[in-house]
């Protein structure tokens, strides 16, 4: 970058050098025309005189010059008929060819070439041409170009140094930052010192710091998340290693028997808690779950969470109704069977028996609604808020939960940009959980347009 | 001997009782904090098997209420909590055993009997008074050398008796050590035990305090 800079800063100089060059040699040029004509003019009056008087035009010896001069003009002086009457030491015996007329002129004589200038008179007959070599022009040219080049090249010199250290040491800190990246170990987040940063890179500091925090956020959680379940599965375990040894000193076979059917059953609900765990860390940050846009036909989702829950519900001889399943409900077939899942297992745990759960589904323009209701013990207004916590139980619930159901729900409620309600129902006890989840706007115009 | 067990979890809770009851222990089992500090209250235990994550706040707010309160009844801390600091934390709270879920059950009851060991100030686990030897890990009584087949009250009864040989021990005190809330005691059970303890295990064994209580006598 400095060196692109710099060769740049070149560059530009060496045009202005150029373009300085050719401008001086423009306006020298016009002012040593100006002075030949009028050394020619002043010749001329002269020479108009003399002959007015009847006196030779030729002039007398030339004065000594005070200043040395490298050459001397040349001149003619004669008549418009083409005579000449005096030739200066040097001129040639012709009067020029370029005969266009009084002005200026580049001639070439005897292989060098003039700046001609010719005037005619206005009172007498008298033609004057007079010239001066190009090449002493060239000579002044290159002599006023070689004063000013010297302190431009130095300039040149200079200002590219400038310019290229300036450059070098603008980027310093931006290398400093990326240096000071290269060297963390792997698993370093920790924020960049911005205090300390120049100006420049200041903005750059601060839009890293804001990424690397994120990713923090992001590792946080998913080890809080791992440390969590770990610490969650302790108990079960525990629970399944007691079993295992009250079933081996069991005394009697009924005992041992019913020693090993409640290790099964304890079995059955860690392996629950596992599956809750591995939805929960699918819902987290990142997940492939959600593909934004996507709707699902109820209908489809719900064949599938009441195959599922059958079984236990025949068990309880719990009665399920369905109703509203033709809509379409925003979100993918998975989410939503975890959200369906999760929710009426959690009503079929909760009544007791021959106790009724009910789903409805409705859909309006802008939104779909679920509404799992039950008549069961419901959740108190008290412990409403702590209801959605990962791994909190309400106290007094049936036994089986994981703790974990009403998290899964909550967050893809979250993901979806949707709101759930927990409420009890008008009359009798029972808990009502209301989900309403937003149809994008592309889909609720479509939908509203249907 | 009667063992509080504090533990909300439904499985574990049924696997511990049960497994103590194996052992011989009397068990009562309570789900949250609150339900411990009630039973405490009324009724004294051998020992304490604590969980430390309950429902309606910290297990160690039931160990402190006990150390406050100058209770020095035994207590085994079982809990998911394996960081080196709350393990220190919780016997800096007054717990006298901290073991990590999940764990052995002989390791539990190992410990149990360590820390009643300890609280009696006796630190044998073999116990003896007279012609009669108690083995509190095998949970074995021999007279004068020969096995006596017990029932496990008959044996609660006099491992009561001989932990506090040379005390006196009220007939409420047996009553507690044998029976937990849900048990119905019969009126003169009581009496019944120590009839058929004299039987079998002589009748200058257990003096009998009148209208006072029982005693075994300290003589080696």
């Amino acid at each position: 970058m400095a060196i692109a800079a710099a060769g740049a800063a070149c560059a530009v100089f060496l045009l202005l050098g150029l373009l300085v060059y050719r401008a001086v040699a423009a306006s020298t040029a016009v002012q040593f025309d100006e002075m030949l004509q009028q050394q020619a003019s002043l010749a001329l009056r002269y020479a108009d005189h003399e002959y007015g008087e009847g006196d030779t035009v030729v002039p007398p010896a030339p004065a000594a010059f005070p200043l040395a001069m490298p050459f001397d003009v040349i001149y003619q002086i004669g008549t418009r008929s083409g005579q000449i009457l005096y030739r200066s030491p040097g001129a040639p015996a012709a009067p020029p060819t370029s005969g266009e007329g009084p002005g200026c002129a580049n001639v070439s004589l005897g292989g060098r070439w003039w700046r001609t200038c010719s005037l005619a008179s206005r009172s007498t007959p008298l033609v004057l041409h007079m010239a001066e070599p190009l090449d002493y022009r060239a000579a002044l040219l290159s002599r006023t170009m070689r004063a000013v080049a010297v302190p431009l090249s130095f300039a040149l010199v200079l200002l590219t140094l400038l310019i290229g250290v300036v450059t070098e040491r603008a980027f310093r800190p931006v290398r400093r930052i990326a240096a000071e990246l290269a060297e963390r170990r792997d698993d370093d987040l920790s924020p960049l010192n911005t205090a300390e940063m120049p100006v420049e890179t200041h903005g750059l500091g601060v839009a890293l710091n804001g990424v690397l925090a994120r990713q923090a956020e992001v590792l946080a959680r998913e080890r809080r998340f791992t440390a969590d379940a770990a610490h969650e599965l302790r108990t079960p375990l525990a629970s399944l290693r007691v079993q295992a040894q009250v079933a081996a000193r069991a005394g009697t076979a009924t005992e041992r028997r019913s020693a090993l059917d409640k290790l099964q059953a304890n079995i059955d609900r860690t392996t629950h808690l596992m599956s809750q765990l591995l939805s929960l860390s699918r819902l987290e940050p990142g997940s492939s779950l959600f593909i934004p846009e996507q709707v699902t036909e109820a209908q489809r989702v719900v064949d599938l969470v009441m195959e599922d829950l059958a079984p236990g519900a025949r068990d309880k001889q719990v009665a399920i109704a369905v109703s509203g399943c033709h809509h379409e409900v925003p979100g993918s077939p998975e989410v939503l069977y975890l959200l369906l899942r999760n929710l009426l297992e959690n009503s079929i745990r909760n009544v007791s028996t021959g106790g009724r759960v009910a789903l409805e589904v409705a859909a309006r323009d802008a939104q779909a609604l679920l509404t799992i209701s039950d008549d069961g013990p419901g959740i108190p207004c008290a412990e409403r808020s702590r209801a959605f916590e990962r791994f909190y139980r309400i106290p007094g619930s049936a036994p089986g939960s994981s703790g974990l159901g009403l998290s899964i729900v909550g967050r893809i409620v979250e993901l979806l940009g949707g709101e759930i309600e927990l409420a009890s129902p008008a009359t009798g006890t029972g808990l009502v959980v209301t989900v309403t989840l937003p149809f994008t706007s592309a889909h609720a115009q479509a939908r509203s347009a249907a | 001997m009667r063992i509080l067990l504090v533990e909300d979890d439904d499985m574990l809770g049924d696997a511990v009782r049960e497994a103590l009851r194996q052992e011989g222990y009397v068990v009562d089992w309570v789900r949250a904090g609150g339900a411990a500090l009630a039973a405490l209250s009324t009724s004294n235990f051998s020992a304490l098997v604590l969980d430390l994550g309950l429902p309606d706040g910290d297990g160690l707010g039931v160990l402190r209420w006990l150390r406050q309160n100058g209770r020095a009844t035994p207590v085994v801390i079982v809990t998911a909590r394996d960081r080196v600091s709350e393990r220190i934390g919780g016997l800096d709270a007054g717990a006298d055993d901290y073991l990590i879920k999940p764990f052995d059950i002989d390791e539990l009851g190992a410990r149990l009997r360590a820390i009643t060991r300890r609280a009696d100030g006796c630190a044998e686990s073999v116990l003896s008074a007279g012609n009669v030897v108690l083995d509190l890990r095998q949970r074995t009584v021999t007279c004068q050398g020969a096995p006596a087949p017990l029932t496990a009250r008959e044996y609660a009864v006099v491992e009561l008796l001989m932990r506090k040989a040379g005390c006196l021990v009220t007939r409420a005190e047996i009553e507690e050590e044998l029976y937990g809330f849900d048990d119905h005691i019969a009126s003169n059970a009581i009496e019944v035990y120590i009839h058929n303890l004299r039987r079998k295990l002589g009748p200058r064994f257990i003096t009998n305090l009148k209208g006072r209580g029982y005693r075994v006598e300290n003589v080696r």
